[in-house]
């Protein structure tokens, strides 16, 4: 039985652009590439920076996919992003560290109570602000193709 | 509580041996965050913690509109492994013991 995919059809020239900001935050690697700081206060002393180094083995390998899904001909070429059931949670990961990354980083003038509702007045940003926005929502719609292709019945119980 | 086996933590499984622990319920608390999208946490809960569609969504709306949501709770092994999990799914996870005075 052959393994279901999914293929993404995107206008490359739109997209590069925001890969071009979101690639160097996935190439971060290390204990320092972690997306926000874990919450470790009633975890032993002595397991936390093993814990830490976890997480971040983890995420490297959940950024890894998602460089592998982008960086190829033939995303550069046709804007054609295709990836198997098995990478759709390591991409959803990585999508939502990116995210983490954006907020703290690029967009940490925006409010959070605009992040959470989505209602961006683009004009009121400046330009770094504007591009780092549409990589955050870039990376949203992104999450809800596979939320989508994961769990059909959830994404329509939603509306 | 029908729960999905969270996956081993080597910081947890390479504990040392030692004194053995009381049996305090712990409790692996799921913090609202601006940046996750609801239907990201909703499938998080599914998948992690082996909700039904109905329980996920009920505690997402708990994290979303209190600003937190005790997700499990038990012994202190399975918790930390829980709240490791969560953590690499990005959502903002903690653990807490159970007689901290918060009722949810």
């Amino acid at each position: 039985m052959k393994a279901k995919r999914i293929e993404l059809r995107l206008p490359a020239e739109a997209v590069q652009p925001l890969l071009d900001l979101l690639m160097p935050l996935a190439r971060e690697a290390g204990a320092g590439a972690l997306a926000s700081a874990p919450d470790l206060d009633s975890i032993e002393e002595d397991f936390r920076d093993q814990w830490r180094e976890d997480l971040a083995e983890h995420l490297g390998g959940d950024f890894a996919q998602f460089v592998a899904a982008f960086d190829t001909a033939e995303f550069r070429e046709a804007g054609v992003v295709d990836f198997g059931a098995e990478d759709c949670e390591p991409l959803l990961r990585a999508a939502a560290a990116l995210r983490l990354k954006l907020r703290d980083r690029k967009l940490n003038a925006v409010a959070d109570t605009t992040l959470e509702t989505g209602e961006v007045d683009l004009g009121r940003l400046n330009s770094d602000e504007q591009q780092a926005m549409l990589a955050y929502v870039f990376l949203a719609t992104f999450q809800e193709i596979i939320i989508r292709f994961l769990d059909p019945g959830a994404a329509a119980a939603e509306g | 509580m029908s729960v999905a086996s969270p996956k081993a933590k080597p910081a947890t499984r390479r504990r040392k041996k030692t004194v053995p622990q009381p049996v305090t319920p712990w409790r692996v608390v799921v913090y609202n965050d601006p940046v996750n999208l609801m239907t990201y946490v909703v499938m998080v809960f599914k998948r992690v913690l082996g909700f039904d569609d109905a329980k996920a969504r009920k505690h997402m709306l708990e994290v979303h509109e209190r600003g937190r949501s005790v997700v499990w709770a038990g012994e202190r092994e399975k918790a930390e492994a829980y709240v490791h999990t969560l953590q690499t799914w990005q959502l903002s996870a903690a653990l807490e013991k159970s007689d901290e005075g918060k009722t949810n």
